[in-house]
């Protein structure tokens, strides 16, 4: 089965994580995302052995999304509510296998590209302050 | 509606006959509005989508300067054209692809200029 990249969802809400995806706000016009989940991998070599050992270390996760301006009635009434610095639960909804993973992240970055002969983008990055959790579906 | 229905709606200031992809068989000046395809649709997250279709516009006149006095006003009016609703419809923006491009006389007599577009509508 595929699973068409236009039917995911991103959800954010401000300062706390979601109690499940009706909890959040839906962004649209997003193009693109990537949610990185990372674990460090520490190396070890002894004597006698033939092979490294390795170990999981810290684990992290960074998001990152991009996505243009459209026209009118897209939902952005001004420009997104957080602002860099500010404390942002974010998660993806996977539909059709109904898969759903959310994080409360820092945002690092929000930037605003323009073509003078093409339409506005938007990319924005985020960096977890938390463990990745479920994001539930209300239903 | 169809997109090149809602150009046309731009074009009523500069000539009253306007048709969509059909030529009329008599012999009066007008403006027709072909459909020409278009590249593939753009989805985004979130339930949007942006059609994308490219027009093309002929001018049809027996008066060649007036001909090309009609293609600089349509290029006026609509080339550029951003973030506007028509019908409902929310369109992106349309843009001229090359210049005004002669075609000659017809058979009547009348001169054929064409223009070509590419319009971007969203879909919410």
């Amino acid at each position: 089965m595929v699973v068409a990249g236009k039917n995911n969802k991103i959800f954010y809400k401000m300062d706390s994580l979601m109690i499940n995806t009706d909890d959040g706000t839906e962004m649209t016009n997003i193009t693109n995302y990537n949610f990185n989940e990372l674990a460090e991998i520490l190396e070890s070599a002894f004597f006698g052995r033939e092979r490294k050992v390795r170990q999981a270390g810290v684990k992290d996760c960074n998001v990152s999304l991009t996505g243009e301006l459209l026209a009118e009635s897209n939902g952005y009434d001004g420009f997104f509510e957080f602002e860099v610095g500010d404390t942002v639960a974010i998660g993806i909804w996977i539909e059709k296998i109904n898969i759903g993973r959310q994080v409360l992240c820092i945002v690092q970055k929000i930037d605003v590209s323009a073509d003078a002969s093409g339409k506005v983008t938007f990319s924005i990055s985020f960096e977890s302050n938390g463990a990745v959790e479920t994001l539930e579906s209300p239903y | 509606m169809n997109i090149a229905n809602d150009i046309s709606t731009l074009l009523t200031d500069i000539c009253e006959n306007i048709y969509i992809d059909d030529i009329p068989d008599d012999n009066e000046n007008c403006i027709v509005i072909f459909n020409s395809g278009g590249p593939r649709t753009d989805f985004y997250m979130g339930g949007v989508k942006t059609d994308k279709q490219r027009l093309q516009i002929r001018v049809i006149n027996r008066n060649r300067q007036t001909a090309l006095d009609w293609c600089e006003k349509i290029k006026n009016n609509i080339d550029g054209k951003s973030s506007f609703t028509i019908n409902n419809h929310n369109y992106n923006f349309i843009t001229l692809n090359g210049n005004i491009l002669n075609l000659g006389r017809d058979s009547r007599g009348k001169a054929h200029y064409i223009m070509n577009f590419q319009i971007e509508r969203s879909c919410f």
